[in-house]
């Protein structure tokens, strides 16, 4: 569509129909375009990461490790070979799925919300699992299940109990307002983080672990982690991804929402129940890490706009590259000593989230 | 499509313990404007959420074309009724054509529910009759307050409703706007035959826009009906306890609300408010009337011919009054009924009008008066050789009034001030 800003303006009524959404298409287009970069951006930075370490690794040969390249398997070290298949690839595909799962919980949260300051763990996800984790440290249990060990397992079904008991405590009727669940979930997630203190206070010689748990990291990531949290995230994940105009529609308010003709309750339940699949299997993963829910879905919808259809995918990515560049920081800047990944997070994200507020004018790719 | 879109059949609600609205019954035909009016808190909100199923009533139904509007899933709802909410916040940056796309929701289907060619025309043309095709790729964010209402407006229309509800559509815009959206509204309900439900609080746009009224007070229907028929001194005192002067625009002839101000405690000692039988017509006793009635006096009229300019002036303020059919002489009972009222009152005055053998009656009827002893004002602007028409007989009764003590002024004005000075000195008149 070549007709000038003015043509479209003063269009006739004769014209066809679709001339007033000339914007639109061009700017369904550009967020192909910008989708499109963000894949390429996190396949290179996943490379990357793949690559730096005590054994550096070239993209060539993890190209024909991956059996992608030619002259494919025969060549390979297996040294390399396992070094690739068994620390390094689960450690980042690890990475993607948490950092994916907090960006879209987060976008998913600040729309329910309609509030900017809404992360992942603002209904008391994190406190709950914080509380699981730690007990399971200091009560030295071990189990395993599913190939998983106590420590996530507890975190994730402390964060599910947290989740369903905060939104039982904000019903009234069958009507949940967003309001009541928001203060809800800051009233339980304080009272379980002064738990969790009262554990920390007591872990003794676990204190380390246990400090170390709740700034969040990769350290144990395998297969197994990898295999589990999949299946969460794909239902989480799809289920919001599903819900995009919906969620566009509740950023007008849940009234307008439902003139419109959205079943709202069970949109926000459906919502609900599928950032906090995100946001469990995210922190029993990983653990606590900071500030990626919040930043990326900010940093993308500054430089995208608001549109959920777009906004959702575009923070998986963005939150997955993120995450996948910090682990990797995480594990060489002071190698070999590896440090919290939510240090990284908050260190990287803050001045970068401050960066993209401060230019946002010129930053802006639509509109 | 029956006659009758939207039924309301005895509904009520309540917050808690509190009711809101009891036992509301009305029926809005197609194509029908329907303004709600009622002072704050009179339930015109929690109606209008009871018809866009915000809210579900405790008790009664509500019918949209025969069908209980909450066997209507929320999309079909969506697809018939649109609602223009009370105010709309915008947190987040979307473009006018965004917003008004989000109206085609109810209308799509599938799994990825795109937007077809149907649904960019049907957006494309609200966006024409609601004058903002040139807003298009403006965020709503940077709209001003009537350019954004527009745009909701286009939204509601992008559903292709046949109802469209709106609360207080203008109750947060300057005057050109709230008549810029009152004029659009007019414009679609005529052309698209939309149905139109809206909560007015300006009485004035009200009776200027809307050929229906519903008047609300404590949660219940005071009256419905036209304009002038609802919008009344009687109802507005029970529905807002507050006084009104209402006139008719002298060149349009449209209701015009005039609220006047509530006379404080302290004023009511100082400024006396006596009670005034008035004696008027064709116009002569209006002016009187509504100078009077602004004071907070307590006006009557004498014996008045309907349909009357000073009938219609009475009617507007709701003033008591013995009226009669037209062209009809007054007989001895309304002669009675008039002396009954002018016996009630601490004066009587009597216009600057002219009298015939029809209303010769209201003449002795102030004579009768002024012998019992009640003070008597007469508006002698005219002498009254010029004003009789029966012969000679009204000038000997008002001479003869004249040497018993009634007191002769010679202008409106003056009347008044006569009768303030008469009562504020606290004196009574006798013999």
């Amino acid at each position: 569509m070549a007709i000038p800003k003015a043509g479209a303006r003063t269009a006739a009524p004769s014209a066809g129909p679709g001339s007033p959404f000339a914007v639109l298409e061009g700017k369904k287009g550009r967020a192909r375009i910008l989708l499109l970069l963000l894949v390429l951006l996190l396949f290179t930075t996943v490379a990357a990461a793949v690559g730096v370490g005590a054994v550096p690794i070239s993209p060539s040969e993890l190209l024909r490790v991956l059996g992608l390249a030619p002259g494919s398997g025969s060549t390979a070290d297996p040294v390399k070979e396992a070094i690739i298949f068994q620390l390094r690839l689960p450690r980042v595909v690890a990475a993607t799925l948490v950092g994916a799962s907090l960006a879209v919980a987060g976008a998913a949260f600040q729309a329910l919300f309609r509030n900017p300051m809404a992360d992942p763990y603002v209904i008391g996800v994190s406190s709950g699992a914080s509380l699981g984790a730690t007990l399971a440290m200091l009560l030295a249990l071990d189990f395993r299940f599913l190939g998983i060990g106590a420590v996530p397992v507890l975190a994730f079904a402390a964060a599910l109990v947290t989740v369903v008991l905060v939104y039982h405590l904000a019903k009234t009727g069958h009507v949940v307002s967003t309001f009541t669940l928001l203060l809800a979930g800051i009233a339980v997630g304080s009272f379980l983080s002064a738990l969790v203190s009262l554990v920390v206070y007591f872990s003794g010689e676990r204190l380390h672990q246990v400090v170390f748990w709740l700034m969040g990291g990769f350290g144990g990531a395998n297969w197994s982690y990898v295999q589990v949290a999949v299946p969460y995230f794909v239902l989480g994940a799809g289920v919001i991804v599903f819900h995009a105009r919906e969620l566009n529609l509740l950023l007008l308010g849940e009234e307008t929402a439902g003139y419109l003709g959205v079943e709202v309750e069970r949109a926000k339940k459906l919502i609900l129940a599928g950032a906090t699949l995100l946001t469990a299997t995210a922190v029993s993963t990983g653990g606590v890490i900071g500030f990626v829910g919040l930043v990326v879905p900010h940093a993308v919808r500054l430089i995208g706009g608001p549109d959920h259809r777009f906004l959702i995918p575009a923070s998986a990515l963005a939150g997955a590259t993120l995450m996948v560049a910090a682990d990797a920081l995480a594990r060489t800047v002071l190698a070999p000593t590896e440090l919290p990944v939510g240090v990284i997070t908050a260190l990287a994200g803050g001045p970068f989230f401050l960066y993209v507020l401060r230019n946002r004018k010129k930053m802006r790719f639509f509109a | 499509m029956s006659e009758v879109i939207l039924d309301v059949h005895g509904i009520a609600y309540s917050y808690g313990a509190v009711p809101a609205l009891g036992g509301i019954t009305f029926q809005v035909r197609p194509g029908e404007m329907v303004a709600v009016i009622g002072p704050n808190g009179s339930g015109k909100s929690t109606l209008i959420k009871c018809l866009n199923r915000a809210l579900r009533p405790r008790v009664g139904a509500v019918y949209l074309d025969g069908r209980d509007l909450w066997d209507y899933s929320l999309r079909e709802t969506a697809r018939r009724m649109a609602v223009v909410p009370q105010e709309t916040v915008v947190e987040f940056d979307f473009t006018v054509a965004e917003i008004v796309l989000m109206g085609r929701q109810p209308h799509l289907s599938g799994l990825f529910r795109r937007e077809g060619r149907r649904d960019l025309a049907a957006a494309r043309e609200a966006m024409e009759l609601t004058s903002t095709l040139h807003l298009a790729e403006r965020l709503v964010s940077s709209l001003s307050g009537g350019e954004r209402q527009r745009v909701i407006i286009a939204r509601a229309l992008a559903q292709e409703p046949e109802v469209l509800l709106l609360d207080e559509p203008t109750s947060h815009l300057d005057i050109t706007y709230q008549v810029e959206i009152l004029d659009l509204l007019t414009y679609l309900n005529r052309l698209k035959n939309i149905s139109i439900i809206a909560v007015i609080h300006d009485l004035n746009l009200a009776a200027q826009y809307f050929p229906r009224v519903i008047l609300l007070s404590g949660g219940r229907i005071v009256d419905v009906g036209p304009p002038e028929r609802v919008i009344t001194t009687p109802n507005i005192r029970k529905a807002y306890h507050t006084e009104v002067l209402l006139s008719r625009h002298p060149a349009s002839g449209r209701l015009l609300v005039t609220p006047l101000p509530r006379r404080r405690a302290g004023e009511a000692s100082g400024n006396p408010r006596p009670a005034v039988h008035l004696v008027g017509g064709g116009g002569t006793a209006a002016g009187l009337m509504e100078a009077m009635f602004c004071r907070g006096w307590k006006v009557t009229a004498g014996v008045l011919n309907r349909g009357d300019l000073d009938w219609e002036q009475g009617k507007l303020l709701g003033i008591e009054m013995v009226e009669i059919p037209p062209f009809v002489p007054i007989s001895d009972e309304d002669h009675c009924r008039n002396l009954a009222l002018v016996k009630r009152a601490d004066c009587a005055l009597l216009a600057n009008v002219p009298f015939g053998q029809g209303n010769l009656r209201n003449l002795y009827a102030l004579q009768e008066a002024l012998a019992d002893g009640l003070p008597v004002f007469l508006v002698d602007e005219n002498p009254i050789e010029e004003r009789d028409y029966t012969g000679g007989e009204a000038t000997k009764v008002y001479k003869r009034m004249v040497e018993k003590g009634a007191c002769l002024v010679p202008s409106e004005a003056s009347a008044i001030e006569a009768i303030r000075g008469r009562f504020a000195e606290g004196l009574t008149f006798s013999g």
